[in-house]
């Protein structure tokens, strides 16, 4: 048991960049098909990465360099407690955790469109936070564990009990929020030509490392996605992990057919919907079960 | 760190810089002008002819550019700015003047006020001409200057000149 723990925590530190990568290449060529082109390809994003770190050090590397590394940390560790098969709800706050450091790192750095994106992450998190938590309730609700072992290997089919919750944790933390002028991190549309956000003012390992935390980010996001599908038989494995891409690829359309949302509105919609049709899927759940 | 060198050498493994990505990143600076070579800067992006399927990518960070491209006319003004950015880029960027303003200054070039082309404040690797320039010209000499050999031959729906 120990060693297949461990096994997967190490799987998870190795693969889980490349399938975030690819995940991002899956939405930069979903957005170029949306708008005519025909797009990089999807390991695209692994080069560019490549090619940022093999350019080296700069000479404006500051103090943010270290909050993102301990960005990346946090974002390392939600995935390592989440692959050890601990507790959920560890898992959402070491997400906030790299969130929260990626917000001081790029206020820190100083440029007016780094604060913008810190400024526009900050509320993008509180925005996401009570649906996260939600999430983690409804689990604990239907299947009587934050566990994330017992949750992936002996619990219930948590898909269709948890509907409005999973479309919640689908639209709001990963979907709509991040689309705009001032995308999370670092954006992939090539009209972005100016603005680079949070890693405005990033040195470029530290623009390169920032971009990794973003893939395990990514990876942790889908694999909880993944938990509605699991229930520990291979069947619903395969069906988790094909649902869980289906998600990613609707989730890129999503961002290409809808307008951004304006802070303001993203904070009421995903409050709103957290707090009533999450509060209304947990109480039937509850009746019912 | 002398380990990780020993067990690099011991099993051969290649280090990151000796791996050969398609990823060439483009800073664009666009000084003053009729805009029409910004404009065809901007077109070499749309659909028509899509730079990202061969593995350009735009930034707005001067120091993570392997492209510095000038375009448009310069002058006092936009000379300070082209300067700060110059002096931000990694000492390996190149500089491609795009337009005969970038090239030379044009037709205006001995008016009060206008430079003689980019080469009079910066060095310049390659000069494309043109008024405007066209979008082909731009992504010849972007992949000439950068060694990208990719041919994906032309999007769907490219107009030819």
């Amino acid at each position: 048991m120990i060693i297949k723990t461990i096994l997967s925590v190490l799987a998870f530190i190795v693969f889980a960049p490349f399938a975030g990568a690819i995940l991002t290449g899956i939405t930069r060529k979903i957005s170029a098909r949306a708008q005519g082109r025909d797009g990089g390809d999807i390991t695209q994003p692994i080069s560019d990465c490549i090619a940022l770190l093999q350019k080296g050090r700069g000479e404006n590397s500051g103090i943010q360099g270290y909050y993102v590394k301990v960005s990346l940390f946090f974002n390392v560790l939600a995935g390592v407690l989440f692959y050890a098969g601990m507790d959920l709800l560890m898992t959402i706050a070491c997400l906030g955790l790299g969130i929260i450091f990626m917000v001081i790192a790029a206020s820190v750095s100083g440029t007016y469109y780094s604060r913008l994106g810190a400024d526009r992450l900050a509320r993008e998190m509180v925005a996401a936070a009570p649906m996260m938590f939600m999430v983690a309730i409804g689990f604990y609700v239907r299947c009587g564990s934050f566990d994330v072992k017992d949750l992936a290997m002996s619990g219930p089919v948590a898909f269709l009990p948890l509907l409005g919750l999973f479309a919640g944790y689908m639209l709001i933390p990963c979907g709509k929020l991040r689309r705009s002028s001032f995308e999370y991190r670092m954006p992939h549309a090539m009209y972005q030509k100016d603005m680079n956000s949070i890693a405005d003012a990033f040195d470029r390992k530290d623009a390169a490392i920032c971009e990794i935390g973003s893939w395990y980010e990514k990876t942790v996001l889908y694999s909880i996605t993944y938990l509605f599908f699991a229930n520990g038989t291979l069947l619903m494995t395969a069906v988790g992990v094909v649902c869980t891409v289906l998600t990613a690829v609707l989730q890129g359309i999503i961002e290409n057919i809808e307008p951004a949302a304006d802070g303001r509105r993203a904070f009421k919609s995903a409050w709103l919907w957290a707090f009533v049709i999450g509060i209304v899927n947990l109480v039937i759940i509850y009746i019912i079960i | 760190m002398r380990s990780v060198a020993k067990i690099k050498d011991r099993f051969k493994i290649p280090g990151l810089k000796s791996l050969k990505v398609n990823s060439n990143w483009v800073f664009h600076f666009d000084g003053s002008g009729c805009d029409g070579c910004n404009a065809e800067y901007i077109a070499c992006l749309s659909p028509g002819w899509d730079i990202e399927r061969l593995g350009f990518r735009n930034t707005g960070n001067p120091s993570y550019a392997d492209v510095l491209l000038v375009t448009g006319l310069l002058d006092e003004e936009a000379k300070r700015g082209l300067i700060e950015v110059y002096e931000q880029t990694r000492p390996d960027c190149k500089v491609v003047a795009a337009g005969v303003c970038a090239c030379t200054g044009g037709l205006f070039d001995g008016s009060k006020g206008i430079l003689s082309g980019a080469d009079s404040v910066i060095p310049v690797d390659l000069y494309v001409a043109g008024c405007a320039v066209r979008p082909e010209s731009i992504i010849d000499a972007l992949m000439e200057i950068t060694g990208n050999d990719t041919n994906k031959g032309t999007p769907e729906g490219e107009e030819t000149a």
